[in-house]
């Protein structure tokens, strides 16, 4: 219906069909459509712009007078505006007087006398003559045509009449400006006029429903007029509004089941089941309304296809579909009340159709008013929606011809309804060609079923309904499971569940899985790890969703049969498991949990410990699960293995206990649990998961096991210097070890297990070296030690060495356990020697100073310098005097002093110094443990609690240190307050141990086991050894001072002396003696004390056990006791060894033999003269 | 007026589209999975219109389609739970009022069950499955929530 505006024009009749009217006529008509026309929406209750209007001139003469028809047509169908032409030039006023004015005023007669009475006149004039201007407008006191006609038309405020000057050329839309906006206004006015007047019509018809006579097409058709003519000019949303209250209206009153008006509901005609749906053509809608022989179908698809091609002028083409769905559905059930009425799968036909042509007709609107496709996902949604519905309906009759299985997901389309027996009569038929086709053949409806839902599929995808196409793509795969492509409805149900996984929706994932699983079944395909994984998704849909809103057929039905369709399935789990050939691990399954307690157990009479651990099964029916395990990681790499054997899981809670039968102890984080069933591992790993806190870590605490395997190492109580060895100490604890193998390993360093001694103190063992080292037989309670050797490639601060022991007790002989340890061996001694060496002539003595390195005290009982007794050429005799142990600490270093006699020649081999040393505390560890082994014995109780007692007792010496310094002297230990021990029996022993240890001395020689300390001391070399002496030979009084003599010296007298400087070659390297070093002696200048006379420095040739001597004079400056003056002796080049080139002079020593001499000089008494002669006398 | 309404199913659905309550009130048993499909694919629509009226703030998202013979409503709460009806499609005007009774009816009865403070302990307890409290509530284990919306659509029935 293309409606237009319509305006009547009217001019003088000698101006109407002119050349120059038929201008104007088309100027006007380039000025159309009108742009933004004001007009009064009742819906918005506010004047709404109307962007484009369609405007037609007619004459008003073609215009027909009051309808003939009575049925209330558009208010469009008259003129809303009434206008008239005159072309008259402003001054005119004669001609207008004359012949116009008589013309205007039967046309305003004629068209106020009409229903609408909304006019205008204009007035043309041509541009004023610019020659003529002057003279004319002297004489225009009697006004002008366009006031004349103001006064005579305008009769009321309205001005309607507008004066326009044509230029004919007509360049400048201005001029029309003025014409437009009154004429705009008029259109409006009338429009406003007409539709109140329209309304209130309608609204008196309304009002008289009550009354006898009313009849509903009738105020249908007089409401419809309102609607078309908002439509008419373009007030979509008005229109629609009318359309609306006309069905909500029509619903009403339906209801009251006032159906005098309509024929039947439904009188079905041919083809009506396929017909296009949304076409307003396809039956004479009008007529029949008119005729009141509307029936409520074709009514209800009259409203329904007016309102969508409103919608779809709105530009809101995205409702129609719903709009349609719903109408379907909602109507669709209406007929199926009157089922009976119809042939079976009529209105299935109608609803198919319905929606297949709306689709289409979607498509034509959406090319013809939204071609840019600003609506198109909506729409496409909708259209999807819309072929959903279609292809719903084929389900229906896909199940009732048995075309389909009668289960979800195609029955959910079914109606809940029981379908009556068709009485209707043959001549109607069902017209749809698709229908026909499926009740023909099978594979007909197949390929319609596939294809409409790959084209519901298509505008899913476009319209971005991504949950609309996975349900889609769940039927086609129930499709195929039906038709038995089970390959590709396996591998679909297989894929759908990822997509309803992340939401956790379970209900529908679980749905799928099952079809997956029922599917597996079906296709007799072997229980492979892919349907393990199936089955394991369910089981997890399952436990997530807790069993509740299962939408599996098997389970929803209740009762025990719920669990039966389970428990079968997690049989055949363990079945498959244990068929599969490879293990297969799943993580974080939720059907189980694990729950670690906090605290291990240890296992009392033998290695290990237990760790009681919750497992929980969510399932409602037993796990066959073959093995819990839970591994636990220590701070190091160890990782323990805790685990037991089960047969099934029950649901619930189930509490085990695990065994763990390596001995180790500590905190330990939960690294990962398992359960085992067949080959299928669940695995419930520990992980560090970014978002979450870490107090989700669980840590598990191993109590110390003080009976337990013990291996230890530490520095070899030997050490030699040049030969790198380490202690290793296997206590065997509560355990019989039948076979023990051992194995070290560190970075860099080599271990040569081949070179191992057994240590002499311990118990004697039988083993064996190789690549590891192995001990067979190892009683209880024995503790065996090594030394192994071994070689470092590069010095290391701290040695890491991981020790791997795995062995079997006699007890447990399958049971080979391993523990894995980690010790840090520091290479470093915790003592230190320095050497200091002081020649002789033929003695040589040298100091051996031992400090302690670190913060320990040390005990050292013994040094020893040993000359190897191949060499006869030196002795070596201690100097100390005092026996028994000295405690060296660090601030405070022990000197040991040694005297080498050299009997001849030089030496060349080293010597060996040796120190017995211990740590004061493992001293003091070795008694406690003596004591309190001798206190156990006493007291006759099992050995077993002594290291607790022990543990005890150190671990109160080391809160306190205040009995160290007692002990360093005594040897009496006074052990602090001992903390309560966990035993009486403990407690008793400590006591007694304690008391012991308070009456302990220190032996008289050392005992126990000691440290050595090895250090290989070459016999130091020195080219030349001097040795000096000042020798005072006399006074001027005393000419020979005896070497003893108490002649008195005195201050200021000259005292004849000789320097002597002895050298020797003995303790040189050099064996020629006859050789001669060229040397340069220094006297040390005492200038305070010594006025020396003579060559107080100077060269000499040195020659083996020859005696240099230089006689000197000195003299004391000051009387006191002092010291004679040093002298000093350096080798030098001589010029034979320097033409023999890059010598280095000879190492000399000097020995001042003197150097202890102290001289007593007295001071000078009396007087003495002495005359100087002047010396004139004698030149003279 | 007596309500011409009749509840077929509600869906309660989280902020993360996960589904905490699908509750249907139609005697078949196999058509439950029908609901759970209309709770899942509505999520779709309930984006389309989120995003089209945007911060419009209206909670009522109308009609958001209907399927076979039943019509789903959508409301999305400020917190952005997502609540679908379905109602039985039926042949008369349906007000939107009514349904937006219906469903503050509902949203009241889902706040009032998350409100519930033993809810939080459980969830932080459970770390085997991380669960957030509006998930948990839709559970088996909370009777009270289903309980609420039973009695709603009880009411309905009978009114």
């Amino acid at each position: 219906m293309d409606q237009r505006v319509l305006v009547s024009h009217t001019a003088p009749k000698d101006f109407h069909g002119t050349h120059n009217w038929n201008k104007v006529c088309s100027s006007i008509a380039s000025q159309l459509p009108l742009r933004n026309v004001n007009l009064k929406s009742a819906l918005r209750n506010a004047t709404t712009t109307v962007i484009d209007l369609n405007v037609a001139l007619v004459a008003l003469e073609s215009v027909r007078d009051d309808g003939v028809s009575q049925i209330p047509g558009s208010i469009l169908e008259k003129p809303l505006l009434h206008l008239y032409i005159l072309y008259c030039q402003d001054d005119d006023l004669e001609t207008y007087r004359t012949s116009l004015k008589k013309e205007v005023k039967d046309w305003h007669t004629l068209v106020t006398s009409k229903k609408q009475p909304e006019w205008l006149i204009l007035q043309i004039v041509r541009p004023p003559d610019p020659s003529k201007t002057q003279s004319r407008n002297v004489f225009k006191f009697a006004g002008t045509v366009q006031s004349k006609l103001k006064t005579d038309f305008n009769t009321d405020d309205r001005d309607r009449v507008v004066q326009l000057t044509y230029v004919s050329d007509n360049a400048n839309d201005l001029i029309w400006a003025e014409f437009f906006n009154k004429f705009k206004e008029g259109i409006s006015n009338a429009f406003a006029n007409a539709i109140s007047v329209r309304r209130e019509e309608v609204r008196r018809s309304e009002g008289q429903q009550a009354m006898p006579g009313w009849n509903f097409c009738t105020f249908f058709v007089l409401k419809e007029s309102l609607a078309t003519s908002y439509e008419g000019v373009n007030l979509f949303e008005d229109a629609l509004y009318q359309y609306e209250e006309l069905e909500s209206l029509f619903l009403h009153v339906s209801r009251e089941r006032n159906f005098s008006w309509f024929g039947a509901l439904i009188t079905p005609g041919e083809g009506d089941d396929s017909a296009p749906l949304l076409s307003i053509s396809k039956k004479p809608y009008r007529d029949l309304i008119l005729a009141n022989t509307i029936s409520v179908f074709d009514f209800r698809i009259y409203i329904l296809s007016r309102r969508c091609e409103l919608l779809a002028k709105m530009g809101c083409l995205s409702d129609v579909p719903r709009k349609v769905a719903t109408f379907l559905g909602a109507f669709g059930k209406r007929l199926f009340e009157i089922e009976a009425h119809f042939p079976k799968f009529w209105i299935e036909s109608w609803i198919y159709s319905g929606a297949i042509t709306a689709v289409e007709q979607c498509a034509a609107w959406q090319r013809q008013y939204d071609p840019e496709a600003i609506d198109k996902a909506a729409v496409d949604s909708g259209n999807g929606e819309l072929l959903d519905l279609a292809r719903s309906q084929l389900e229906v009759i896909g199940i009732e011809l048995g075309y389909l299985p009668k289960e979800p997901p195609f029955s959910i389309a079914l109606p809940k309804r029981t379908r009556r027996a068709s009485l209707a009569p043959a001549n109607i038929t069902i017209s749809s060609e698709d229908i026909n086709a499926i009740l023909q053949s099978q594979g007909a409806f197949y390929d319609i079923y596939i294809r409409l839902t790959n084209q519901a599929l298509t505008s899913y995808a476009e319209g971005g309904r991504r949950k609309f196409g996975l349900k889609l793509h769940g039927a086609l795969a129930a499709l195929d499971l039906h038709r038995g492509n089970l390959a590709k409805a396996l591998s679909t149900f297989a894929s759908l569940p990822a997509h309803y996984a992340p939401h956790f929706w379970n209900s529908l994932e679980s749905y799928m899985l099952s079809r997956a699983l029922d599917t597996h079944d079906l296709s007799q395909k072997p229980r492979d790890v892919e349907w393990m994984h199936i089955l394991l998704a369910f089981l997890k849909a399952f436990v997530e969703h807790r069993g509740a809103d299962m939408l599996v057929p098997t389970l929803a039905e209740g009762g025990k049969e719920e669990y039966g369709y389970l428990e079968g399935f997690v049989k055949a789990l363990k079945e498959a498991s244990e068929g599969s050939e490879n293990e297969t691990k799943h993580p974080d399954h939720p059907a189980l949990s694990v729950k670690t307690e906090m605290k291990a157990k240890l296992a009392e009479d033998r290695d290990g410990s237990y760790l009681d651990v919750t497992v929980k099964n969510h399932l409602p029916c037993d796990f066959p699960a073959d093995e819990i395990t839970v591994y636990l990681q220590g701070r190091e790499t160890d990782r323990h293995r805790f685990s037991t054997t089960v047969e099934k899981l029950s649901p619930g809670k189930t509490r085990l206990t695990l065994f763990c039968p390596v001995p180790a102890s500590g905190l330990f984080l939960v690294e990962s649990s398992e359960i085992r069933a067949g080959k299928l591992l669940l695995q419930y790993p520990q992980r560090k998961t970014p978002g979450k806190a870490i107090s989700q870590h669980q840590v598990v605490k191993i109590p110390p096991d003080p009976l337990a395997l013990n291996v230890r190492i530490f520095q070899s109580r030997k050490v030699e210097l040049d030969r790198r060895c380490l202690s290793l100490k296997i206590w065997s604890g509560r355990n019989a070890i039948s076979r023990l193998e051992l194995k070290l390993s560190a970075p860099s360093v080599t271990f040569r297990y081949r070179d191992a001694v057994l240590d002499e103190e311990a118990e004697k063992v039988e083993f064996e070296t190789g690549l590891t080292l192995i001990v067979k037989d190892l009683g209880k309670d024995k503790a065996v030690g090594f030394s192994i050797p071994y070689v470092e490639a590069a010095a290391v601060q701290n040695m890491r060495i991981e020790v791997e022991v795995s062995y079997t007790t006699t007890d447990e002989p399958d049971l080979e356990r391993e523990v894995h340890l980690v010790s840090s061996l520091s290479p470093s001694l915790p003592v230190s020697v320095n050497v200091q060496d002081w020649f002789r002539e033929s003695r040589l003595i040298s100091t051996f100073s031992v400090s302690s390195t670190t913060h320990q005290h040390v005990r050292v009982a013994e040094t020893q310098l040993i000359v190897p007794e191949a060499i006869d050429t030196i002795k070596a005799t201690p100097c100390a005097i005092r026996k028994g142990t000295i405690t060296v600490t660090p601030s405070q270093p022990a000197r040991f002093m040694f005297a080498l006699d050299s009997v001849a020649g030089p030496v060349k081999e080293s010597l060996l110094f040796i120190v017995k040393y211990r740590l004061l505390r493992e001293e003091v560890a070795y008694i406690i443990e003596d004591q309190v082994r001798a206190t156990i014995d006493e007291a006759k109780k099992s050995q077993d609690i002594r290291p607790i007692a022990v543990a005890n007792l150190i671990e109160s010496l080391e809160r306190d240190s205040s009995w160290v310094p007692m002990y360093n002297i005594t040897g009496e230990i006074e052990v602090p307050e001992v903390k309560r021990s966990s035993t009486e029996e403990v407690a008793e022993v400590v006591e007694n141990a304690k008391q012991r240890l308070l009456e302990y001395r220190h032996p008289e020689s050392p005992t126990g086991v000691w440290r050595e300390l090895r250090l290989p001391v070459d016999v130091p070399v020195k080219a030349i050894v001097a040795i000096t002496s000042l020798n005072l030979i006399g006074t001027p009084f005393n000419p020979h001072i005896g070497p003893d003599s108490k002649v008195p010296l005195y201050a200021g007298q000259p005292i004849s002396a000789e320097l002597r400087i002895h050298t020797t070659f003995r303790w040189g390297l050099d064996q020629d003696t006859s050789r001669a070093y060229l040397l340069n002696y220094q006297i040390e200048d005492m200038t305070r004390e010594w006025l020396i006379g003579g060559l107080k420095q100077g060269d000499f040739l040195a020659k083996s056990e020859e005696t240099h001597i230089v006689p000197i004079t000195l003299m004391a400056l000051h009387h006191g006791e002092f010291a004679l003056p040093k002298i000093k002796v350096d080798g030098q080049l001589g010029p034979r060894d320097l033409t023999a080139g890059g010598q280095v002079p000879p190492s000399v020593e000097t020995y001042q033999s003197h150097s202890a001499v102290k001289v007593l000089v007295l001071p000078r008494g009396g007087r003495s003269t002495f005359v100087v002669g002047m010396g004139s006398e004698f030149d003279a | 007026m007596p309500s011409t309404l009749k509840l077929n199913a509600v869906a309660f659905i989280s902020p993360q589209n996960h589904p905490i309550l699908i509750r249907t009130f139609s005697k078949q048993d196999e058509n439950t999975i029908k609901y759970h499909y209309i709770a899942h694919t509505s999520l779709d629509i309930i984006e389309e219109r989120a995003n089209m009226t945007g911060k419009l703030g209206d909670c009522y998202l109308g009609l958001l389609y209907s399927m076979e013979d039943v019509a789903v409503y959508g409301y999305i709460t400020p917190l952005k739970v997502k609540i679908v009806l379905a109602l039985a499609l039926s042949d008369a005007v349906v007000k939107d009022v009514e349904v937006i009774m219906l469903f503050k009816a509902m949203h009241m009865a889902y706040y009032s069950a998350i409100s519930n403070p033993f809810l939080r302990l459980e969830s932080s307890m459970d770390s085997s499955i991380d669960q957030s409290p509006h998930i948990l509530v839709g559970s088996p284990k909370w009777k009270n929530f289903r309980k609420r919306v039973d009695e709603i659509a009880r009411t309905l029935g009978t009114s």
